[in-house]
């Protein structure tokens, strides 16, 4: 249990403390009320310039998002896209059928073949010429 | 929000001026803290800015001590120009005698004084606790420490305030 002087001693330190504090505080505001008009006018300027950089970074920030929203949403875009990858689609697929290779023309197969047929055969142009008549033959 | 801004900019400026001690870099802190606030946390209640705009505040003067600590490492043979404290003008209309103006002023005058040569933390926590009124648990999340070294540095520099205070001479409590 404490001493009531050493009680004493602990709320005088207190007070002086409070005290101290007190008359700092005071200073501060005191400081605050009467900033001269020069300090008050660059600090307005500077919240003037924060406020319009500040509005105009979110401002742009938007833009760029509600674009990109926009465009994305877009019925014509909506339309559009699935138009494009069929159209690209069919023309791959027929460029593969155009370069598929045809099969072997049945007189490459056969086991006698005339000699004078046979310098046509050495020509791969007629060869494939031939091979593809026979495939729409066929078909 | 320009009605908040207001309302803060001179309590921010002094702090970023004690923290500083230059004018035009306390000037620069204030701005780039308003742009952040203004940029990414306009959408927040509003209840929210005063923390949010001190934290901000206090990451840039943290910021800024850190970028002089280099400057000052690279360049040590150059000295900058150590600007005033901004002067004030007392308010003349008072009814007290002559004399205890003078002491009044003397006194309020040696308490900036002092204020200035705390130490960056010890100063910051007791604008923040003491001048600002926010909590002990507000001010550790603004300062980014633990509420008990807030305690410590909130009670090391009203002590240290007061130890100054004191040894001023004809300056009584």
């Amino acid at each position: 249990m404490k001493s009531p002087s050493k009680n004493k001693n602990e709320n005088i330190t207190i007070d002086l403390l409070n005290e101290s504090r007190q008359t700092a505080n005071d200073a501060l505001d005191l400081s605050a009320k009467n900033l001269p008009e020069n300090i008050l006018s660059d600090i307005a300027r500077v919240r003037t310039n924060a406020l319009n950089q500040g509005y105009a970074t979110v401002v742009s920030k938007s833009s760029i998002v509600d674009t990109w929203l926009t465009w994305l949403f877009n019925p014509m875009v909506n339309l559009g896209i699935p138009v494009v990858a069929a159209v690209i689609i069919a023309v791959l697929v027929d460029n593969a059928s155009v370069e598929s290779i045809p099969e072997l023309p049945l007189v490459m197969m056969a086991t006698e073949v005339p000699i004078e047929d046979f310098a046509l055969l050495e020509d791969l142009e007629f060869v494939t010429w031939l091979a593809e008549n026979e495939q729409s033959a066929l078909l | 929000m320009e009605a908040f801004l207001i309302d803060i900019e001179k309590r921010a400026y002094h702090m970023a001026v004690l923290a500083t001690g230059s004018h035009a870099d306390a000037l620069d802190l204030l701005q780039d803290s308003m742009i952040k606030l203004v940029t990414n946390y306009q959408d927040k209640p509003a209840k929210q800015w005063k923390p949010l705009f001190y934290k901000i505040l206090q990451n840039k003067i943290r910021d800024w001590y850190r970028h002089q600590k280099v400057k000052n490492l690279l360049f040590f043979w150059k000295t900058d120009e150590v600007e005033e404290w901004p002067p004030t003008s007392s308010d003349g209309s008072s009814l007290d005698t002559p004399e205890k103006n003078l002491t009044k002023d003397q006194q309020q005058s040696a308490a900036l004084t002092h204020l200035k040569q705390l130490s960056p933390k010890q100063q910051q926590c007791f604008l923040l606790r003491s001048w600002e009124g926010l909590s002990v648990a507000e001010t550790a999340i603004i300062m980014n420490c633990s509420q008990g070294s807030i305690k410590t540095h909130y009670f090391r520099a009203v002590t240290k305030l007061r130890a100054m205070m004191e040894d001023d001479h004809e300056i009584t409590f």
